[in-house]
């Protein structure tokens, strides 16, 4: 029996929403909201939060379920065409994952070595971590996730001084349709966070587990994108490929901490592996409570590769993954905000049978 | 791609398989079939990669919802 905390389950939310959303869309999210970036991300947040109550609410009907088991056990064919459409969302999430850090260390720290060669180092490491099962990555999240936070929330104190409140002006002129463009683009990535409720049964995920990693990654996210407009710039930071890295590299505290990016990224790389290997572990999961009998353990391994490759053959180039963002919207709203919607009407408890209402009458 | 890195490729199945070659052996069919069925499709995925043919990209495919997005694409990286 593997045994996970609540703690944990809390970081892997916050793991689930910052790691991949700081990379690439703040670029997006500031040149259509300008220096009320941090509205859409709030506006976005609150959206996920209501497709985070949903599924919740699902679940908390199904004890000691998860949400493919509800699904399946309530439809078993219905269930498992619905679980086998989650299993392709998260497979294409850990795909567009996979290409993302690598696209990311291609271009910032190893120019030279080739994409597969970098792809395939990323997908061994998440294959190891999902094979221990969902403890370990429980633990290796509980380790780098608590870090990542405390750095992240730790910059504006090293940052302070370089603030310029120019670049945050208007304040009060705001532009409601940038605004909520804004929102469209960081809203898939946010309500990934969904992904928690198809790694955990209903026993161990609560509203509140779920609320509160969402509430944290959007602090964190939050402070990075208002850092990013004080210090940056909105014109610089539009044209920027990754703004959140730019800011970091920022950060020279002294002579000795000159290059304090790296450890920051040291310590944001092992929390991106183990965001690649949540998606793993839901693949997996679908495909075992979709196929009986399989085992989600002996698929790991192949799944990794097939990611691996997919993360090669999906995408032309870096640009493709920008240019993604903003049809991908549309497809993350189906299931985020839809299906769930969907689920919680007809996944309703089943009413009461006669002998159990006297039963119930009597008591 | 090219034909060195379908060959690494093949080279990584076959270290796959040494390592999982005990639990491979133990595990029921179900799951023989659908590990052998993933790295099937893993292979011809690279292979088609490695081919001379025209790599048509998924992503580029998804991007044909495009004029469904509620807003007009101005974006930097298109002006260029």
């Amino acid at each position: 029996m593997q045994k996970i905390t609540s703690r944990q389950i809390v970081i892997i939310g916050t793991i689930y929403t910052l790691v991949t959303t700081l990379i690439t869309v703040p670029t997006q999210m500031v040149y259509y909201a300008r220096q009320h970036v941090g509205i859409s991300l709030i506006v976005s947040a609150a959206v996920v939060l209501f497709g985070i109550w949903m599924i919740t609410k699902v679940l908390g009907r199904f004890p000691k379920q998860d949400l493919f088991q509800a699904l399946i056990n309530r439809y078993p064919v219905g269930g498992r065409i619905t679980s086998a459409l989650y299993v392709l969302f998260f497979f294409y999430v850990a795909v567009r994952d996979l290409r993302l850090v690598t696209d990311f260390t291609n271009v910032v720290l190893l120019p030279t070595t080739p994409l597969g060669v970098i792809a395939f180092l990323v997908m061994i490491s998440a294959v190891f971590l999902v094979y221990g099962g969902v403890e370990v990555l429980g633990r290796a999240t509980e380790i780098y996730g608590i870090l990542l936070l405390l750095l992240l929330l730790s910059i504006p104190f090293v940052l302070f001084g370089e603030y310029d409140i120019q670049f945050a002006r208007p304040f009060l002129e705001f532009n409601t349709p940038g605004i909520l463009i804004g929102s469209w683009f960081v809203l898939p990535y946010l309500g990934e966070i969904i992904g928690i409720a198809f790694m955990f049964t209903n026993g161990k995920l609560r509203f509140k587990h779920a609320s509160l990693g969402l509430l944290l990654g959007t602090l964190a996210m939050l402070t990075l994108l208002v850092q990013s407009v004080l210090i940056l710039g909105i014109p610089i930071m539009s044209r920027m490929l990754y703004p959140t890295y730019e800011l970091v590299r920022q950060i020279r505290v002294t002579d000795f901490l000159d290059r304090f990016d790296l450890p920051i990224v040291g310590i944001w790389y092992p929390a991106m592996i183990a965001k690649i290997g949540y998606s793993i572990f839901i693949v997996c999961n679908g495909i075992k409570r979709v196929v009986p009998e399989s085992s989600g353990q002996r698929l790991v391994y192949p799944v990794g590769l097939l990611i691996f490759v997919c993360s090669i053959w999906f995408f032309e180039s870096s640009i493709q993954l920008f240019n993604l963002n903003r049809v991908w919207p549309m497809v993350a709203v189906c299931f985020l905000l839809l299906i769930p919607a969907v689920l919680l009407v007809a996944m309703r408890p089943k009413e009461l049978t006669s002998g159990e209402d006297h039963e119930k009458g009597a008591g | 791609m090219n034909v060195g890195q379908l060959a690494s490729f093949i080279l990584c199945i076959m270290c796959y398989l040494l390592i999982e070659r005990r639990n491979f052996a133990k595990t029921n069919t179900v799951n023989k079939y659908l590990g052998i069925g993933i790295c099937s499709a893993a292979f011809l995925i690279w292979a088609y990669l490695s081919s001379f043919l025209p790599t048509v990209y998924p992503s580029a495919l998804l991007e044909q919802l495009e004029p469904l997005v509620p807003f007009e694409p101005i974006n930097v990286f298109r002006e260029g």
